[in-house]
């Protein structure tokens, strides 16, 4: 290598040892988030296109359902990146507002069942009407969003969604009939030390989560997850707990 | 407890399912056909590809605009049902600032659903934007049919709280209150919300104390930000300044994106006379959010106050830096860094700031005042006696033919005169000055300060405290007489002083209220009921927050009604 070669090499990496990689990669998720944006919503105008052609209303290419659940999965990652990020540069700002628990369960259940022909899967939801809750709709959803995700990979037919105040927090279930979560998930889901980043799991929609649960505070307390095997179904029970 | 059916892609439609959608009052179904849309995205692609979700939706009446502009434009033309706006707009003006001038200018009415569409990029400004919210805010991406549920669930809160925002719009506000209760009465999911409305109005109406224990309520249930604010703005206006200051200053400190925090943290400062606070506070805040030109004026005149003509400078640069190309600065703010300059020796400088003024407002009539008194203060500065008198002949000239003095100019007009000896038409111009505004604490304290600099403290005092005395002389003998039962003289006295102290709200507002309450006792005067009609128009076109004004308005209303009148 010349001296002039190394030089130039030098420069070039003098050039990026500059760049400011965290703030890089936000721009850039956001970025692929509109254009993802853009890609699920052209998604959808075909559905409705072969709808109105086929003349059917319920039943949809299950290979399309795919393609929205594997974008869904992307635009799940995304968001949990983004929102991590944000929570690092702090101070963030949460918008905790009085809200019916039915309206987010309906939201986060309207969002999943274009995901559901992929899998022939059923999912049902049952909570108090009237039921209101202190709480971040955007947050609460990405959490019952990432559960719904995982539940959809595991569960063998059916996924219920319930909502209860238990002790002086809104506990919100996601559970399904699928083999549980493995005794590692159960003991460490959610904390740091198990995000594994050399695995092909990284366990980051737990942590995310969990995080999202805690910025959750009330007085002294403060919400958070809790993973069991069991329930209604006998599957995993995802259990997000807010005060 | 309704148990949702379970439902898979094939049994979309079945009995139990159907079932538990009508008894969900959630889902009503609203025909998006009949409502109208307006699309606000820089993006095209973003643009159709709302457009698409829309139509999807059902709704077929949905025009487009690519800018703030584009966007005032239509709404100046159309009244929409539903507004979806993209937060980011490219260079101009943002979806917050779209927000609050469509508002400002009441381009939406209540019942209009607006919704804001942000990326996770510019969420928190979205989210502490607390003071003028979009209705619902929607985090790209997002699937068609979440935006359908949003929508529906807005649609029927809007239908709940209407009868509570007709009566707004028809600023009957004591029938609002009334209404609200009502609805509190029965428990539901509106509550916190119907709580805040409610106290809102009784902040508006000066009803302190009623807000302020509303505030107490929600908080006791659970700490939101802006329950905090309102209980520190109503400490406020019970001039509790101390508890105001540890309210306010709990709220930036919980919440520090809450911006208008700063802006009452600062004031209350201010009225608690630490100034030195209140320029802290809002430096901070300006650190914050550079581009907010309303609080970097504020800035200005407070550091300007503290001899802090360094930070003065800065701000009122920023400024005419920020504000440049858009209709948002006046000559006013020219004029304001043009004194900071002539304040520092720099009196180039500060006749170049006039002249970019004449520039850029095309020699319009404030523009030539502003300029040539502050030309005539810069020659002063330099020793050009002659061309200070000749620039304040012309200034004098333009102020004449001025019709609306409002600001700071007649502080500087009045400033030039007392300096080249003219000390008659100064203290005319000051007394003028006070009696338009003879209850505005600011602006006695900015006059205080202008004797102050020019070394007339002592005399610039009894100048204003002599002008203030007359108009509130003249105020207590219209209310003396009105006690001792003369309510005809209180009001001729009134309606006089109003044509003596044009632009005075306080005396006009008081006028208003003495033929309202000689007619109610003398029954209905055709053409006193003209007058307090102007009169109320009048101040509506200025300051239509008042508070007096709106208590005025409603009794105006009420007087008419008991006299068989439609008004």
């Amino acid at each position: 290598m010349t001296s002039q070669e190394g030089k130039r090499q030098m420069a070039t990496h003098e050039e990026l040892d500059a760049i400011d990689f965290a703030a890089l990669f936000a721009a850039q998720i956001h970025d692929l988030k509109n254009l993802l944006f853009l890609l699920l919503n052209s998604l959808d105008e075909t559905l409705n296109n072969y709808r109105a052609s086929s003349g059917t209303n319920d039943e949809e290419p299950s290979n399309l359902a795919l393609l929205k659940y594997n974008g869904q999965l992307i635009n799940d990652k995304l968001i949990q990146m983004l929102s991590l990020f944000r929570f690092a540069q702090g101070p963030y700002v949460i918008d905790i507002a009085y809200r019916p628990v039915e309206d987010l369960i309906e939201e986060v259940v309207a969002e999943a069942k274009p995901l559901l022909g992929a899998r022939s899967i059923a999912i049902s939801s049952d909570v108090e009407t009237g039921l209101c809750w202190f709480f971040d709709r955007d947050l609460a959803a990405g959490v019952l969003n990432n559960a719904i995700h995982n539940a959809l990979q595991c569960a063998k037919s059916e996924i219920r969604l319930s909502a209860a105040v238990e002790n002086g927090f809104l506990a919100i279930r996601v559970e399904d009939d699928g083999d549980g979560f493995p005794q590692g998930i159960m003991e460490n889901g959610g904390r740091m030390k198990s995000l594994d980043l050399s695995g092909g799991k990284t366990g980051l929609g737990l942590y995310f989560s969990s995080v999202c649960a805690r910025l959750h505070t009330n007085k002294d307390n403060s919400g958070r997850i809790a993973l069991s095997n069991g329930g209604s179904f006998g599957g995993a029970v995802f259990t997000l707990l807010l005060p | 407890m309704i148990n949702k059916a379970a439902e898979t892609p094939n049994q979309a439609m079945n009995a139990e399912n159907f079932q538990a959608k009508t008894s969900s009052t959630d889902s009503a179904p609203i025909n998006f056909q009949e409502k109208t849309f307006l699309v606000i995205d820089d993006v095209v692609s973003m643009r159709s590809s709302l457009r698409n979700t829309i139509s999807t939706l059902g709704g077929t009446r949905i025009d487009m605009a690519g800018n703030g502009i584009e966007a005032i434009n239509r709404l100046e033309q159309r009244v929409y049902d539903i507004i979806l706006c993209d937060y980011d707009l490219g260079s101009g003006k943002d979806g917050q600032q779209l927000l609050e001038e469509t508002k400002r200018r009441k381009l939406i009415k209540n019942s209009t659903i607006f919704m804001m569409v942000t990326a996770e990029r510019s969420y928190e400004k979205v989210v502490s934007a607390a003071e003028l919210a979009p209705d619902d805010y929607l985090i790209k991406p997002f699937a068609g049919e979440v935006l359908r549920l949003r929508l529906e669930r807005l649609l029927q809160k809007k239908t709940y709280f209407s009868p509570v925002f007709a009566l707004m719009d028809a600023q009957d506000y004591r029938r609002a209150i009334q209404v609200c209760d009502k609805l509190l009465n029965s428990p539901n999911q509106y509550k916190i919300d119907l709580m805040r409305l409610k106290a809102e109005i009784c902040l508006l109406l000066g009803d302190y104390g009623i807000a302020g224990k509303l505030y107490e309520q929600i908080l006791a249930i659970r700490e939101i930000p802006w329950a905090r604010m309102g209980l520190a703005k109503s400490m406020f206006h019970q001039n509790n300044f101390g508890a105001a200051v540890e309210t306010f200053k709990k709220v930036t400190e919980s919440t520090p994106n809450y911006m208008e925090a700063y802006d009452w943290l600062a004031k209350s400062y201010s009225a608690a006379g630490d100034e030195e606070a209140a320029q802290q506070t809002l430096m901070a805040a300006a650190e914050k959010s550079p581009r907010m030109l309303a609080r970097r004026k504020t800035l200005g005149e407070i550091a300007y106050r503290n001899d802090d003509l360094e930070t003065a400078q800065d701000s009122y640069e920023a400024i005419l830096e920020f504000g440049k190309n858009s209709a948002l600065t006046s000559p006013e703010d020219y004029a304001n860094l043009s004194r900071v300059y002539i304040d520092q020796g720099k009196c180039d400088q500060a006749m170049t700031v006039m002249k970019d003024a004449r520039k850029t407002f095309k020699n319009s009539p404030e523009s030539l005042l502003h300029g040539a008194v502050m030309d005539s203060l810069a020659y002063q500065k330099s020793g050009n006696t002659e061309a200070a008198e000749e620039a304040l002949k012309q200034a004098l000239e333009h102020f004449e033919a001025c019709d609306n003095k409002q600001g700071s100019v007649s502080l500087d007009i009045a400033r030039s005169c007392f300096q080249l000896g003219d000390e008659d038409t100064g203290k005319k111009v000051v007394a003028d000055f006070i009696q338009t505004n003879h209850d505005d604490k600011k602006i006695h304290l900015h006059a205080e300060d202008m004797f102050r600099k020019i070394g007339m403290h002592d005399k610039g005092k009894e100048i204003i405290t002599n002008s203030s005395r007359e108009v509130i002389a003249l105020n207590n003998q219209a209310v003396r007489m009105a006690q001792a039962g003369d309510l005809r003289g209180s009001v001729e006295l009134l309606m006089q002083a109003v044509a003596k102290y044009q632009g005075n709200t306080v005396i006009v507002l008081n006028a208003v209220h003495a033929i309202l309450a000689y007619m109610q006792t003398h029954g209905w005067d055709e053409e006193l009921g003209k007058s307090a009609k102007e009169y109320l128009t009048t101040v509506k076109n200025q300051d239509p927050d008042n508070q007096k004004y709106l208590m005025l308005s409603d009794l105006f209303k009420e007087t008419a009604k008991n006299h068989g009148l439609q008004i």
